[in-house]
């Protein structure tokens, strides 16, 4: 296991080498090369800016820029930002946790609705369900996810008056205790998290949960537990379903990194203190160091989301071999 | 379904192409008397917080919103025909090379590099076709490298090139027109996907900025009012909401029937 492990994330590398390397090369095309994104427009005499360009070696070439960059990444510094001027890793930090708070709950019921529905349409296709499901999956899919949180907010929080507008917990709540908290934190994700995020992901994990247990439905195996007199009940929901789940495993993990870039509108929409706005926040501010930064924990993300995802299908599936 | 998205499409066309004679009113000119008004007789679709027409400002702003999404699929289609061909065609080194390359895009949330790049060069309506269609090639390079690995094996690229057509005229001569079913379709179905794409960064505020308005951007300037004035956001997304719909049910559709292959 461990050798399959450490197999996995050396193959993982040139990926993540390849995601710096566009990154960091990106910030080379600029108009005005390098030097224009990191030098403030106030600097104005020609001394100073070549005193700037020698301070962060802008003057060397682009291969030992990337080098003593990457390696300086390595070690865990990932610059400072130019607009906050706080190290970047300490702001990306403090933010992530806001960042789990909305994907993970968002992840959950998605799994949660997701397998039932999408099972009840494999089993049965074209039935009720299996068209309304398919029929919501088509208008998710071509609704923009903020204009959905925005519907949202004007019927439930404005019209209605049951969900907050926005932020994470209410402002002087009266007696706190951590249920109430817990409740509050609840109503406040209903929305960034459950609608802004979650429709378009449920229905996309119906149709691959749906075409995942379409094929399993029709092994031989499940003929043969069929016939050795299994009820079908069992058969579909622990025969079957176990089976197909396998496949959807992975793509949790392959779509993580996507999720993210739904916090990106959910957060902006919600107020929701979390990395997504620190980014849109930092790519109106300019402030690159910060862009990149977010960047690289993003790519390492999808390496950790495929890395994730190789191990579960091995751990899940005996016939998939470690070594 | 697929007539119906035809029909839909067809008709946002024709609301583009002929906005200047279809709006109303002026979609710049602002009577501060009349703002923040809700749909009557006089404005449709309400009034804007400068008392700017809504539904004016729709059709003019259905005009940016497709021309990106159009011209960002072009770039698309120009960067990845071209790779998906000759990926498929030679193999080898090209071929892992240049999926290698695809696979590290297509596993990274377009997102962030669509707004860093944005972040670098700048938001406008150049910016947004050229980083979208740049980074958008990808579905198509490996739809046509799919039917390229097909095409190459057939009969018909042996005789050409027993009889000693070059390999740049097999490619483009031969074997391109015979992957055109799938390409339309691929076409067809990303056109909604950068429509998306623009709204989504134009709500964002780093898309279309005034005084040009797409639907995306018509929405990032209601929202300081949406909670009162909800005609600012709904009707824009409306017109989103129709227009994707449309060219999926005419994507669908047309996969039906130009290339069945493709069904699941």
């Amino acid at each position: 296991m461990i050798v399959y492990l450490v197999r996995r994330s050396i193959v993982a590398l040139p990926l993540l080498l390849g995601i710096t390397f566009v990154t960091f090369g990106m910030m080379h095309l600029t108009p005005g090369g390098i030097s224009a994104v990191f030098i403030d427009a106030r600097v104005r005499g020609e001394e100073d800016r070549l005193a700037i360009i020698r301070h962060f070696g802008l003057d060397q070439p682009f291969p030992v820029r990337y080098a003593r960059w990457l390696g300086r990444i390595v070690q865990g510094d990932f610059g400072h930002s130019l607009v906050q001027r706080r190290p970047v890793l300490e702001l990306i930090v403090e933010r992530i946790p806001a960042t789990l708070q909305l994907t993970i709950p968002a992840i959950l019921v998605s799994v949660l609705i997701a397998i039932p529905i999408g099972v009840l349409s494999a089993v049965r296709p074209y039935s009720i369900v299996d068209n309304l499901a398919t029929l919501s999956a088509f208008i998710f899919v071509s609704t923009p996810s903020f204009f959905l949180g925005l519907v949202a907010i004007i019927i439930f929080s404005v019209q209605l008056g049951w969900l907050p507008i926005s932020g994470m917990s209410t402002v002087g709540l009266q007696d706190p205790t951590w249920w109430t908290v817990f409740i509050d934190r609840l109503r406040h994700l209903v929305i960034p998290a459950g609608i802004v995020l979650g429709l378009g992901y449920t229905a996309g994990l119906i149709r691959y949960v749906r075409s995942s247990m379409f094929e399993v439905i029709r092994q031989d195996y499940i003929r043969t537990a069929h016939a050795k007199g299994v009820r079908h009940r069992v058969v579909i929901w622990k025969h079957a379903l176990r089976n197909a789940l396998l496949p959807v495993v992975t793509i949790l993990g392959l779509w993580f990194p996507f999720l993210l870039g739904g916090a990106v509108i959910a957060e902006t929409i919600s107020a929701w203190p979390g990395m997504g706005r620190l980014f849109v926040a930092a790519v109106f501010a300019r402030d690159f160091p910060l862009v990149l930064g977010i960047n690289m924990l993003v790519a390492a993300l999808v390496v950790v989301g495929n890395l994730l995802a190789d191990v579960s299908y091995a751990l899940l599936d005996p016939r998939i071999r470690y070594d | 379904m697929a007539v119906a998205g035809m029909a839909v499409v067809l008709l946002f066309a024709l609301m583009a192409i002929f906005a200047p004679y279809l709006a109303p009113h002026d979609p710049l000119v602002s009577n501060v008397r009349h703002r923040l008004q809700p749909p009557s007789s006089e404005h449709l679709l309400g009034t804007d917080s400068l008392g700017r027409d809504m539904l004016s400002r729709i059709m003019y702003g259905s005009r940016i919103s497709l021309l990106i999404a159009l011209l960002a699929v072009t770039l698309a289609i120009a960067i990845g025909i071209p790779i998906g061909a000759l990926a498929g065609y030679y193999g080898g080194m090209v071929d892992s090379i240049s999926m290698r390359f695809v696979d590290l895009l297509l596993s990274f949330p377009s997102l962030f590099l669509i707004l860093t790049l944005v972040a670098l060069l700048g938001p406008s309506i150049w910016v947004l076709i050229v980083v979208m269609g740049g980074l958008g090639w990808t579905g198509i390079a490996r739809i046509v490298r799919a039917e390229f690995l097909k095409l190459r094996e057939e009969a018909f690229t042996e005789a050409a090139r027993a009889v000693g057509v070059g390999n740049m005229r097999i490619i483009f001569r031969h074997l391109l027109p015979n992957t055109m079913a799938p390409v339309i379709v691929t076409v067809t179905l990303g056109i909604p996907g950068m429509i998306l794409g623009e709204s989504a960064l134009s709500f964002l505020g780093l898309g279309v900025l005034p005084p040009q308005m797409s639907w995306g951007s018509l929405i990032n300037l209601g929202l300081p009012f949406f909670h009162t004035a909800w005609w600012l956001v709904i009707f824009p997304g409306i017109a989103i909401l129709l227009c994707v719909l449309g060219y999926n049910f005419l994507g669908d559709g047309l996969r039906d029937s130009l290339d069945p292959r493709l069904k699941v």
